[in-house]
């Protein structure tokens, strides 16, 4: 459970300046929690939409990322990179939210988008000269459905390594202080994640058109 | 150089597929994998992977995150201390509590419902919003920021289409 | 027997009332954002933006106490100001504001090069405003890249004056942005 207060869980970089912007907040600097804001949003949410695969949902929980990172404003101490404690809260309450779900919501049908999922990818783009046929819309659509149920086939600590390690491009390190796990057991979790991947998506060839 | 499958090195795979391995020991690998074809093999699945990976795009963030994010910062600045508890505990993994600790949030709202905090002068009133004074400065902030809401107006014409990013990231 | 009575009580209390706690702690589900009659303002990260979300969600009373500081032809018009924002269309107060929300993200530099040129904008006759306005709804569908692209092309720079070609520029930085 994660309340926001840090943990010591190794040596931070001297100037990492995320971290240096929150010790102002804490001080009691508004503007620098804005500007983490505004860095760190997109990043957290894509994170938890691909873990939890709902728009809504994941923005639901990114707001409850923020909300306890100003919440421990005044008892926050740069143990660890600022990235690695900000995904370390995401992580844990997309894996609740994920666990305290999987009751409720029963086997899912991977095979058919859901309805508040409908507009939770990027469409197609719109440009009047260049729009995509409806062949190569379906061809498109059918792939993203294929990463979606790959990824989300995943066990839920595979499928937070590979996002981490793919789309915020950490290394092995940061993955396992997020996941506070040891760096071997990170790339155990990468390893399996990957062949299950490759085993499913592999067949994908390269450059396909959007 | 000694097979990476072989050794089981599968992360030197990886952070080659992923343009993360350094000039010397990709070359080193590259050199390998014209002679292994499990490792050649490996690249291109991986690759594979990789890209259909990048197809994943989410749709980009609703306009007001930021707004509603603000909203709650001050809502839960503004909110009773039993609130702010409340919404602390909010999507933590709580199943464990045991009934004991139940029984003791029992006896505090049958207290607490007793004696009903005072609230005379309170600062958060009918919406919620903490009221508190404007100064001389802030009201020039406000101003200001009047006065480009009012410059705005001149762009109203301009609406944007659906699925426009934020320009901050 | 007593000491065990009088722990049965809440011990049974608390067991039978755990599964209307476990429900407070639901998951979120997703909130559905109907249209609302009046869209709210929104805060952004400048103290300005902040305040006037902060007085905008007050009633007129609570308006009022907060305002209370400061001259009365002051208040009155801030009063009257901010009236006069809400009776907008929520979909014209949530550009406002997103644009406002743009221009206080630019470096301050830039943010003074907007601000000039929202004030030039206001100078220009009707027909070069609007042709303007055109512009800047032509590269609001545009890629970022494809944005920059075009204001170098020749069609774009026979079309406006070199002044007005520097207003599009810097009113381009408070659309929204689009990837590729």
């Amino acid at each position: 459970m994660v309340q926001g207060v840090n943990t010591v869980v190794g040596a931070v970089p001297a100037l990492d300046p995320d971290a240096q912007l929150m010790l102002r907040v804490r001080d009691g600097d508004e503007h620098s929690f804005g500007v983490l804001l505004e860095r760190h949003r997109n990043p957290v949410i894509y994170f938890v939409y691909r873990m939890v695969q709902d728009r809504a949902i994941a923005e639901e929980l990114s707001q409850e990322v923020f909300l306890r990172v100003y919440r421990s404003r005044e008892t926050y101490e740069p143990t660890a990179r600022f990235t690695t404690w900000l995904f370390r809260i995401a992580t844990h309450l997309a894996l609740n939210w994920l666990r305290d779900g999987r009751n409720e919501r029963g086997h899912q049908r991977l095979d058919a988008p859901r309805e508040s999922d409908k507009n939770g990818d990027m469409p197609a783009r719109e440009v009047s000269d260049r729009k995509p046929s409806v062949e190569q819309r379906m061809v498109y659509e059918t792939r993203l459905q294929e990463v979606r149920s790959a990824i989300a086939l995943l066990p839920e600590k595979q499928r937070a390594a590979v996002l981490m390690h793919k789309y915020e491009e950490m290394d092995y390190a940061q993955i396992a202080n997020v996941l506070e796990c040891s760096e071997s057991a990170v790339k155990s979790l990468l390893f399996r994640a990957y062949e299950t991947l490759r085993a499913r998506l592999a067949h994908m060839v390269t450059g396909v058109p959007k | 150089m000694t097979c990476p499958l072989q050794k089981e090195k599968t992360d030197l795979l990886l952070d080659y597929s992923a343009g993360r391995l350094d000039a010397a020991s990709a070359a080193a690998l590259a050199q390998h994998m014209e002679n292994c074809p499990a490792c050649a093999s490996f690249r291109t699945e991986q690759t594979a992977v990789w890209n259909a990976l990048d197809m994943w795009e989410p749709a980009p963030v609703s306009m007001d995150f930021n707004r509603r994010l603000w909203q709650r910062i001050d809502a839960a600045a503004a909110a009773p201390w039993y609130r702010s508890l409340r919404d602390s505990l909010r999507f933590t993994d709580w199943k464990p509590v045991i009934p004991l600790t139940a029984a003791i949030l029992v006896i505090a709202a049958g207290f607490l419902l007793d004696h009903p905090r005072a609230n005379p002068g309170s600062n958060a009133l009918v919406t919620g919003v903490s009221v508190t004074s404007v100064s001389l400065k802030e009201a020039d902030q406000v101003e200001q920021t009047l006065d480009d809401i009012q410059l705005l107006q001149q762009l109203d014409a301009v609406t944007p289409p659906n699925g426009g990013n934020s320009k901050r990231m | 027997m007593f000491v065990l009575r009088a722990y049965t009580i809440p011990l049974l209390a608390a067991m039978l009332l755990t599964p209307v706690f476990a429900q407070q702690a639901a998951r979120p589900q997703a909130q559905t954002r109907q249209g609302r009659p009046n869209a709210q303002p929104k805060a952004g990260n400048h103290p300005g933006e902040r305040l006037f979300d902060r007085l905008a969600r007050m009633t007129p009373e609570e308006r009022e106490k907060a305002l209370s500081r400061l001259p009365p032809a002051q208040r009155a018009n801030i009063e009257k100001r901010i009236q006069s924002f809400q009776k907008l269309p929520p979909a014209a107060q949530e550009r406002r504001l997103d644009r406002l929300e743009r221009l206080n993200s630019l470096p301050p530099q830039e943010q003074r090069q907007v601000r000039r040129s929202m004030n030039q904008l206001k100078d220009l006759p009707q027909d070069r405003r609007m042709a303007i306005n055109r512009e800047l709804q032509r590269m609001s569908v545009m890629p970022d890249d494809e944005r920059q692209a075009y204001m170098n092309t020749e069609e774009f720079r026979n079309r406006f004056s070199p002044d007005e070609r520097q207003m599009v520029g810097n009113l381009a930085e408070i659309l929204p942005s689009r990837q590729n």
